[in-house]
């Protein structure tokens, strides 16, 4: 699994307007995998629920979110390049206590399966 | 230009140049370095309201039984706990939620009403609203025509 950039401008670009937009903060994120799923975990503080958005494109995950800190929007963004083995329809996603949980379920075929042995 | 033997600094006038390309080089990674770390906890914010003081302080994962608060005269105190162990069964990939320990005193800036403190946890970030005691509330002042 690779990290891509957020987004990235030319210098020059962002900071002239560095007042009204920040560059997107990229939040912690913990990785973990077992023979059904993958896990993320990111810390996001202080932004609600309806603010997350995660988007699943193949071989692309991407999840994002807006805070208002005083009079400043903080943008929190990070993009994984992930294998193809994940199935669109067994993603969920939840928040609780600033930490967002994204689970990625294994398309049936990279499962492990077992067989049961019949005898004759 | 080639190399002179009375030259005072051979070593620069060779290897200048190749000195600056690799500081330049170098400092494209502190570059892309910076913007690839994932975000650091903020410290906490200290922001007056006029009638309050309020704290906040980002700590996602946290628990409200990890956090301790005590208020002595006017220090304030925060014990804050995260413990981040992995879930069972599952191999890591990449781990960069850290988790922590850490104890924080701060030195208000004025007199607070002890029975008027407020803590609460939302989405991951504290906030403590200390009320101002009595002697330290903003006071408006007319201004009379002599």
């Amino acid at each position: 699994m690779q990290t891509q950039e957020a987004t990235r401008k030319p210098r020059h670009e962002s900071r002239s307007e560095a007042v009204q937009t920040l560059r997107p903060i990229a939040p912690p994120v913990d990785i973990y995998e077992n023979e059904q799923e993958l896990l993320l975990l990111a810390d996001l503080p202080g932004v609600t629920r309806e603010a997350i958005t995660v988007q699943f494109e193949p071989e692309k995950l991407t999840f994002e979110a807006a805070r208002v800190v005083g009079d400043q929007t903080v943008q929190y963004k990070r993009v994984f390049t992930v294998a193809p083995i994940f199935d669109a329809d067994r993603i969920s996603a939840s928040y609780e206590r600033g930490v967002l949980r994204l689970t990625l379920g294994k398309s049936a075929a990279v499962r492990p399966r077992q067989i049961p042995v019949t005898s004759r | 230009m080639l190399f002179r033997l009375d030259d005072h600094e051979p070593f620069t006038a060779h290897f200048g140049p190749m000195e600056d390309f690799r500081r330049r080089f170098e400092r494209v990674f502190e570059e892309l370095d910076r913007e690839w770390k994932p975000a650091r906890a903020a410290a906490p914010l200290f922001a007056d309201r006029g009638d309050a003081i309020e704290l906040t302080a980002d700590l996602p994962g946290v628990a409200e039984s990890d956090l301790s608060l005590t208020l002595n005269q006017d220090v304030l105190t925060l014990g804050v706990k995260r413990v981040v162990a992995g879930p069972e069964g599952y191999r890591p990939h990449r781990q960069e939620r850290a988790g922590f320990q850490a104890t924080r005193s701060f030195a208000l800036p004025c007199r607070v009403d002890p029975e008027k403190v407020r803590a609460t946890m939302e989405n991951g970030v504290l906030t403590v609203r200390l009320a101002k005691a009595p002697e330290s509330q903003p006071r408006r002042v007319s201004v009379n025509v002599a």
